[in-house]
């Protein structure tokens, strides 16, 4: 591949993502390179699992489109050499943020907003008032596990309150969700269900000569707020 | 500045505006008069004169989203310097008096930046005087392109095109 290839690529793709056929074109060519998922379609489970390229979550009947995000980049080690593989390769089933995707319940849950989200999380599953770091004895035993489980992690006596309130919010065993979305459906914004969505997959790997997955993730955005009102981003807090 | 000339090409007059600033004839109240000046959106882009394209570009960063913020090229790109009048804190020996008078020139004369969200050897945050150099490419209309796009787009042209990872990014 020459480098007057590439940059014609990223050029291309770049003017392109202003014309209105730009999608579905786009559909269309990753999919004649067979680079391309319809995610709700695939049955091949390692595909569902762990995923580099760019994701796009779109509402089946009226056109919008939830979420476009970028599942892979370039990052250096401590020797400042640049990692041959991505970071953040992304398994859908481990994250709680920005949005919770329940295969077996089969929808998407958008929205997290950590303080009140997470909030209710610890008061409900924890037992725990974040804000209060009450009861004392519960919130020390909580941190207490957590040293004796993790080397190097913090004696609770070592840890100031801040400390202990972003631990909190930050440390959701991802499992506890899908009872607490039943019991407290507002711990998220909006929760939709798979038969009303297209989950479209651009794989895009390390190797790709043109792309990474940011820059396609941010000219599909440019595209759709560019080209439609209905893109919406249910942002996490 | 080829590089940076060719890719950006494709957005046209119409749509960017690129300003640069280097110490020639000029001093560190006119760096901040240019600072001051980058009022819109768009990407900022930190080069070491020093060293060949296209490793002389050294980061690459954006300021505001489209939508969400209100962030200038101001705001954000002067964040990498010490501030004008910004002293050193409470429990720092020095604590009260201002951390570098003429900002972003340090005692020795050399440019020093402040701090970037990489982890950098103290010795590389300082470059030579003559070697400094700014580019601001302002997002003049704000309906065609955010500045995500620009940002991801030089840096996606920078590591596909040319092999080059600018040394203060951290991820691209």
């Amino acid at each position: 591949m020459s480098k007057e290839n590439i940059n014609i690529e990223a050029i291309k793709l770049t003017k392109d993502s202003f014309s209105k056929d730009f999608f579905n074109n786009t559909i269309n060519h990753f999919k004649d390179k067979d680079r391309y998922i319809n995610f709700l379609d695939e049955t091949d489970i390692e595909n569902k699992m762990d995923f580099k390229g760019v994701q796009v979550i779109r509402d089946k009947n009226s056109g919008a489109v939830y979420r476009v995000s970028a599942h892979g980049n370039f990052a250096k080690d401590s020797d400042k050499i640049i990692k041959p593989n991505f970071n953040s390769a992304w398994s859908p089933h481990e994250r709680w943020t920005p949005y919770f995707m329940n295969l077996e319940e089969k929808y998407i849950a958008f929205g997290w907003h950590n303080s009140n989200s997470a909030q209710i999380y610890n008061e409900v599953i924890r037992g725990i008032d974040v804000e209060k770091l009450s009861p004392k004895d519960k919130v020390y035993e909580h941190f207490l596990k957590i040293h004796k489980k993790k080397k190097n992690s913090k004696h609770p006596n070592n840890r100031d309150d801040k400390n202990k309130k972003k631990s909190l919010r930050g440390s959701i065993n991802v499992k506890n969700l899908p009872s607490l979305i039943k019991s407290h459906p507002n711990i998220y914004k909006k929760i939709i269900y798979f038969d009303d969505l297209i989950i479209d997959r651009f794989l895009i790997n390390e190797e790709d000569p043109f792309l990474t997955p940011v820059f396609f993730k941010e000219v599909l955005i440019n595209y759709f707020k560019t080209t439609t009102d209905k893109y919406y981003w249910y942002e996490s807090a | 500045m080829n590089i940076l000339n060719e890719a950006l090409d494709v957005f046209g007059d119409s749509v960017i505006k690129m300003h640069e600033f280097i110490f020639d004839q000029t001093d560190h109240n006119d760096f901040w008069a240019f600072i001051k000046k980058q009022n819109k959106k768009g990407v900022y882009i930190f080069l070491d004169m020093s060293a060949e394209e296209p490793k002389n570009i050294i980061y690459i960063g954006k300021a505001g989203k489209l939508e969400f913020s209100e962030r200038t090229l101001s705001d954000r790109s002067g964040n990498y310097f010490y501030k004008p009048s910004e002293k050193y804190p409470k429990n720092h020996i020095n604590a009260g008096k201002i951390i570098m008078l003429n900002t972003p020139i340090n005692k020795d004369g050399d440019v020093e930046f402040k701090k970037f969200n990489a982890k950098i050897d103290s010795n590389d945050l300082i470059l030579k005087k003559k070697d400094f150099k700014m580019v601001t490419i302002q997002i003049i209309n704000h309906e065609t392109i955010s500045p995500e796009l620009l940002e991801s787009y030089l840096l996606n042209t920078l590591l596909k095109e040319h092999k080059h990872y600018p040394k203060f990014n951290h991820k691209i």
